[in-house]
């Protein structure tokens, strides 16, 4: 009776149906009972045999699997590859390109072309070292472009004078910062008439370091066919540009 | 909830499915177990062994009664299988305090049965092929006595119990006379 017991709850173990106090019951049976213990034991250990054979089988099959999941991934990796490798290449190259175009043309013809605004607002004198235009004019015409933006934009605070700003846009384009000259240098509504085409010449300058070849084209095409400033150096730099 | 057609699948040795199986899941599980800290080789035998507690889950009947998504579950059953991976190896990483599932306690301690286990393999294929059968049906597909007899179309579920009990027996006599003849 007692053996018939311990095998219904064996097999109520086995199949995961055991309630938690049959399993207490057959806890104290595997106490009291060697018999119990051990055909509960070989049980086990035939399951686990069953388990282990059984995980060998599919650890198999799944190495199979994986052989085929990498073939598989080979055969489309070399076409993204390849294709990788040619973005990567016309990628450079177009880089390459731009470096040696833009070193070529645009910057090299800016370089050749541009010769800071010529002061024609304030020609200095000797004596008047302190007065605040002499001090602009004299820093900028000496080159020292950094040390002169602030006296002239001081300069042209207590002046109201826009054509100022064409001196403080050279001088930012000398200083390679293209953005601020071309803000200084867009045509400000109220800048003398012979100021006009100076300010179109360096704008278009500002443009050309900005590598903007079209609105430096615009802008000097415009120069060529109504300006009264740099017209000849306005055609040559047209004729050469890319 | 997981459908119970796949879980239906899970318990098959159905090895079509397996093998979908394995490709559907296969690129986005390892690439999750490798960025818990283990390298690809180590992550693909973690995909493996997940797998493996996946398909017993099933067999087991226990994938019935879980609420979440079978990815969530499987994925899951990874990340524990790498932490117990890494603490293997002893590696050094940072374990984040999670919901750890609790392990079940063994009805048995844990004895040292690899001798024992070593034996049974070989004098089980040395059963009739019923017997063979049948204790599969029983301890590795975790069919029910109920199960087994509709299956197998025995009398009644005493028969099959009968049949078992005399089929472990005989494999219990094969082992003991094993012994004998060393």
């Amino acid at each position: 009776m007692e053996e018939i017991k311990s095998e219904k709850l064996i097999e109520k173990f086995f199949d995961g149906t055991i309630s938690s106090e049959e399993e207490q019951e057959l806890k104290n049976l595997l106490k009291e009972d060697a018999t119990v213990r051990e055909a509960l034991q070989f049980q086990v250990a035939l399951k686990k045999t069953m388990q282990e054979e059984d995980d060998m089988a599919w650890r198999k099959k799944f190495t199979e699997y994986e052989k085929e999941f990498t073939s598989v991934k080979e055969k489309e990796f070399p076409l993204i590859r390849y294709a990788a490798i040619v973005g990567l290449l016309v990628g450079l190259v177009i880089s390459i390109m731009w470096v040696i175009y833009r070193d070529n043309s645009t910057m090299k013809l800016y370089q050749a072309f541009y010769t800071p605004a010529e002061n024609i607002s304030y020609p200095l004198t000797r004596g008047d070292q302190d007065d605040l235009i002499n001090l602009a004019f004299s820093t900028y015409e000496e080159g020292d472009y950094e040390g002169a933006i602030p006296y002239l934009k001081q300069l042209q605070e207590e002046t109201g004078s826009a054509d100022i700003s064409l001196y403080i846009g050279s001088a930012h384009l000398a200083l390679n910062q293209t953005a601020d000259a071309i803000a200084q240098l867009n045509q400000k509504p109220n800048v003398s008439y012979e100021f006009k085409y100076r300010f179109q010449w360096y704008l278009a300058l500002a443009y050309l370091q900005a590598d903007n070849v079209s609105d430096a084209r615009k802008l000097l095409e415009d120069l060529i066919e109504n300006g009264d400033y740099k017209v000849n150096a306005a055609e040559s730099l047209l004729s050469k540009l890319p | 909830m997981i459908d119970p057609q796949i879980i239906s699948n899970l318990q098959s040795d159905n090895d079509f499915f397996y093998k979908m199986f394995y490709l559907e899941h296969r690129e986005d599980f390892v690439r999750y177990i490798m960025k818990i800290g283990l390298n690809k080789e180590e992550a693909i035998v973690v995909f493996h062994e997940s797998l493996l507690v996946l398909r017993k889950k099933a067999k087991a009947n226990s994938l019935k009664d879980v609420s979440v998504s079978l990815k969530t579950f499987f994925y899951a059953i990874g990340k524990y299988k790498a932490y117990d991976l890494i603490k293997i190896q002893k590696k050094e990483i940072l374990v984040f305090q999670e919901e750890i599932m609790d392990p079940k306690i063994p009805l048995i301690e844990d004895e040292d049965q690899s001798e024992l286990i070593q034996t049974i393999k070989i004098k089980f294929q040395e059963l009739g092929k019923s017997c063979r059968k049948l204790l599969t049906s029983f301890y590795l597909e975790g069919l029910s006595i109920k199960e087994i007899t509709e299956s197998e179309n025995y009398e009644n579920e005493n028969t099959v119990r009968a049949q078992k009990s005399r089929c472990l027996k005989q494999l219990k006599t094969l082992i003991i006379n094993g012994r004998n003849k060393k």
